[in-house]
């Protein structure tokens, strides 16, 4: 599902973020990358997603070279892959259900389509019924569900999920965390980018670890010791 | 899903355009003021074409014949003034036609119409009146005449006398064009440079949005669209204002003009509203056009996709 064959990220004037880096991620994997700050993991989000491009190095992701990808070709990349981030990015002046149909919106899907998607994403998520509310109306915890409903709308068959849990407390970051695992269930590949050992060690699944850009381990069922 | 993607394009460039209004409604400002000064030349070339033409009507050339010339000799430079492009006609005048003429107009100068009883042959010659097709046809129409086979046949051309008028009449209505355009021009660079600076600011207000269409695979037209759309409703909004606009102050200044005026057939109204989608259709399409530009180069210069 997702290949990277010794990519390397270098920001000018010569800030090495990735270090020839190599992994493969299975399709249905779940995968955490953990790292402390400015070990290279948000890089590997940025990669993958068409943000930025590798300086050398070959990145696939389901069967798309993205290290050649053409800009036009973005797009359709980017349907097929979820993210979520640490701050949510919820459009403040929208309810849940028009934060969710804003990305069927914005990708051409007609009405019915989002008559039918948006509930069944709410529905995955749990939240049924706060379809009207507005993200200042909802808990850390609710705002990153809604931020998966939109990830999930394209039915992607990856999940990128950069630091998900960040803002979130004890509590809503084990939902979180419990919801991405039920996503993963369901087929989808995760990839969990986090730097707290909590969250990845409770998870018991593979883990990438990163330092200084370089993989320093990679284990099957992994722990992350700071 | 074109027609939904369109919908769509058009619903954020709407939403985009209420949620900076002061920055909207100031950047509709300045393309009105662009707006109204090029319409303000309009109306100034339509008045001087009306004057020049006033003045045109009422110029022409008279060429006096040497006494002794025959009539067969004028209709011969008639001919040869017929072949000339500038020329618009030519009247001929005999001259026993231009001695009735001379008397009417001095019956009530005694001394001058005994003067003419005493003399034996008639004084005044046959004349030729020219009219040109243009103002500015007189004066070459006067060098071929010095310049032919005919000048020894010709005593005087009483065009000297109409010469000052005509360049007076000329050189107002260049420079009234000269500062027009140059307002106009300068008012196009302000507005261009308003029109970028807003959907600077727009691209700004919208950054959000913007980075959520890339994260969930808004196509890159889609995401660009709105920001051109926006300015393509600034031409529209201030295209109708400006007609809104424009017609009370036409009102206001046609009867200035037709009273300053007289002997002119200035119809301001008239003219707009029967050259009403040459004159603002046009307007429109190069204040579309414009603002498309200056959108354009807005979204490449600071909408990173």
């Amino acid at each position: 599902m997702i290949k990277f064959k010794d990519v390397t990220k270098v920001f000018p004037p010569s800030t090495v973020a990735l270090d020839t880096a190599s992994f493969h991620v299975k399709p249905g994997e779940f995968v955490s990358i953990v790292g402390q700050s400015g070990s290279g993991k948000t890089t590997v989000i940025r990669l993958l997603t068409g943000e930025i491009r590798a300086t050398r190095g070959r990145i696939e992701i389901g069967g798309w070279d993205i290290t050649r990808i053409k800009k036009s070709a973005l797009p359709i990349l980017r349907r097929q892959i979820g993210v979520i981030f640490q701050d949510f990015k919820l459009l403040e002046r929208k309810t849940v259900e028009e934060n969710i149909a804003f990305a069927l919106q914005v990708s051409g899907a007609g009405p019915k389509r989002i008559q039918e998607v948006t509930p069944q994403v709410l529905s995955i998520v749990g939240l049924q019924g706060k379809e009207d509310r507005y993200p200042v109306q909802l808990s850390g915890g609710e705002q990153q569900r809604v931020a998966i409903a939109r990830a999930l709308v394209h039915r992607p068959k990856v999940l990128l999920a950069d630091e998900p849990t960040g803002n979130l407390d004890y509590k809503n970051t084990d939902d979180i965390i419990r919801l991405l695992l039920k996503i993963n269930e369901f087929g989808t590949t995760v990839v969990l980018v986090s730097h707290d050992p909590k969250i990845v060690n409770s998870v018991k699944r593979r883990v990438i670890t990163l330092s200084d850009g370089k993989i320093v381990s990679d284990q099957k069922v992994g722990r992350y010791n700071i | 899903m074109l027609l939904l993607d369109t919908y769509r394009v058009i619903k954020f460039a709407g939403q985009s355009f209420w949620r900076n209004i002061w920055l909207s409604i100031a950047t509709i400002f300045i393309i009105i003021l662009t707006l109204i000064s090029v319409n303000a030349i309009v109306i100034l070339n339509l008045v001087t074409q009306e004057i020049v033409t006033a003045v045109q009507e009422k110029i022409d050339i008279s060429v006096y014949f040497q006494p002794g010339i025959e009539e067969i000799q004028i209709k011969e430079v008639e001919s040869y003034l017929k072949s000339l492009s500038q020329v618009e006609a030519i009247k001929y005048k005999s001259a026993a036609e231009n001695l009735a003429e001379f008397r009417l107009q001095n019956i009530d100068n005694p001394s001058i119409i005994e003067s003419l009883a005493e003399l034996e042959e008639n004084p005044i010659s046959a004349t030729l009146n020219v009219t040109g097709k243009k103002l500015t046809d007189y004066e070459s129409i006067i060098a071929v005449l010095d310049n032919s086979k005919y000048k020894n046949w010709i005593i005087d051309k009483n065009f000297e006398t109409h010469r000052g008028y005509i360049n007076r009449v000329q050189i107002i209505s260049q420079n009234i064009q000269k500062v027009g355009i140059g307002l106009t021009a300068t008012f196009t660079i302000i507005a261009l440079l308003i029109v970028f600076n807003t959907i600077r600011v727009a691209i700004y207000t919208h950054r959000e949005e913007v980075s959520i269409m890339k994260l969930v695979g808004a196509s890159n037209h889609f995401i660009r669209s709105p920001f051109i759309v926006e300015g393509i409703i600034y031409a529209f909004v201030a295209m109708v204002l400006t007609v809104i606009l424009l017609y009370p102050i036409l009102q206001g200044i046609q009867p200035y003009l037709t009273n300053f005026f007289v002997g002119t057939n200035i119809d301001l109204i008239g003219f707009f509203a029967n050259n009403f989608w040459q004159v603002f259709g046009l307007e429109l399409l190069v204040v579309i056009f414009l603002n498309t530009i200056s959108s354009s180069v807005a979204v490449n210069r600071y909408l990173q996709i």
